[in-house]
């Protein structure tokens, strides 16, 4: 299924930096659908259509879900499989002999609907969720540094959860806005200055960084570097 | 209440009080205590924790504007004495109360401080919130412990440096990415 499921923060990410309508031409580049779970649609819009901050933001969300541009995922199935997914990966890691509950249900609903509806990209701003299904070596680190305690790991849990989700390939919004640069898609805001191209990729990496896809620095200019090499 | 974190956050309690008899920058002092049940508040996840470490932090802006002002913070301080008295006799019912109503004093607060308290306590959920994720907690959970939208949090979190972990090299994920739009 040529496919792409979106996990909350990158829509955020893309919202915060009024980078929302570039899912509408990236969509047809892509050439299949667009997906959030319904999960992930509350807490993009229903839950902060309650609130001051993000209501305008919401009602972004949800103009582009009326739209069609992000498709809701509502099936029965994938919220069981999150609820399964769920279970296995906040019963990995330990700490004072106690399971460590790092991932709510909305986002295994992500990872759950990836897997029952056979979707091979995922895109994820959480840096969490990345380290526990690509480097859970460099999340075991995390934790003992940031809690001073030995952390446990059950190897035969860790090991289900990557079966469970075998294949799915996960990208961040970061990828995502320099795929929409490569395809002239940020043209219009290539200014009359120097080094223009640079500054436009530069800026728009930033502020994706700044409004919470987890990404470093050194990512960053490491991205710039190969795009100004093309 | 398990023993650890009631030992902790009688620790916790115990020195609140000190800060704030003391004349010594109690808003400082305090916002780094709010710090020492984060360990507790990601590990056991617990309401408790979670709801000192926010109103530790709280307290810290709240006292540092009362000092600004020239308003006293007596109540504050009986407040915080009442709720160690209470854990420590393993009263939790009533040490949860008087948490409860501690909050109910600070956002009274707000029209002797002219100060929008509501952003205080808001503030000081994202702040303990951003703790719990570089903590290994995912922003969606943390969210949901500390009854944040994701919004909230991270547009907070984005603007933090906290993690130096070496994920797969941008070049591979771009490679992917790549693929996908083919």
């Amino acid at each position: 299924m040529k496919a792409m499921i979106f996990d909350a923060g990158p829509i955020i990410s893309l919202t915060t930096n009024n980078l929302l309508w570039l899912l509408k031409p990236l969509k047809e580049k892509f050439g299949g659908e667009f997906y959030i779970t319904e999960g992930i649609r509350k807490e993009l819009v229903e839950t902060p259509l309650r609130t001051k901050k993000f209501k305008f933001e919401a009602l972004q969300v949800q103009d582009q879900i009326e739209k069609g541009v992000l498709k809701v995922i509502k099936d029965p199935k994938v919220t069981q499989k999150a609820k399964q997914l769920l279970d296995i990966a906040n019963n990995i890691f330990y700490i004072h002999k106690r399971p460590l509950r790092a991932v709510q249900l909305g986002e295994l609903e992500t990872l759950a609907a990836a897997k029952v509806m056979k979707i091979p990209y995922i895109v994820v701003d959480e840096r969490i969720t990345r380290l526990l299904l690509e480097s859970p070596g460099q999340m075991e680190q995390l934790l003992e540094k940031r809690m001073h305690a030995d952390v446990h790991v059950r190897r035969d849990k860790l090991a289900k959860l990557h079966k469970e989700v075998e294949g799915v390939k996960l990208i961040r919004s970061l990828e995502l806005a320099t795929i929409a640069y490569e395809q002239g898609l940020l043209d219009n805001y290539i200014a009359k200055i120097p080094e223009a191209r640079k500054q436009l990729l530069q800026g728009v990496l930033w502020g994706i960084k700044l409004n919470g896809c987890s990404a470093g620095q050194t990512e960053i200019d490491e991205i710039v570097r190969i795009e100004l090499k093309k | 209440m398990i023993d650890v974190i009631k030992e902790d956050i009688l620790a916790v309690l115990k020195e609140a009080v000190e800060i704030l008899r003391s004349d010594e920058k109690p808003a400082q002092h305090l916002s780094e205590l709010s710090d020492h049940v984060i360990h507790d508040a990601s590990i056991f996840q617990d309401e408790d924790s979670v709801s000192i470490a926010v109103l530790i932090y709280a307290l810290s802006k709240v006292v540092h504007h009362c000092h600004e002002e020239g308003i006293g913070y007596e109540n504050l301080i009986k407040g915080v004495e009442k709720a160690y008295d209470l854990l420590s006799k393993k009263d939790y019912k009533g040490y949860r109360k008087t948490i409860k109503n501690m909050f109910s004093q600070i956002k009274k607060l707000d029209a002797k401080l002219k100060l929008y308290v509501k952003e205080v306590l808001d503030r000081a959920r994202i702040k303990k919130g951003s703790k719990m994720h570089q903590h290994g907690i995912s922003i969606a959970r943390t969210a949901e412990l500390l009854g944040l939208t994701q919004w909230e949090l991270q547009d907070y979190i984005g603007k933090q440096r906290y993690f130096e972990i070496k994920e797969m090299p941008v070049s591979k994920r771009l490679k992917t990415a790549r693929e996908a739009f083919k």
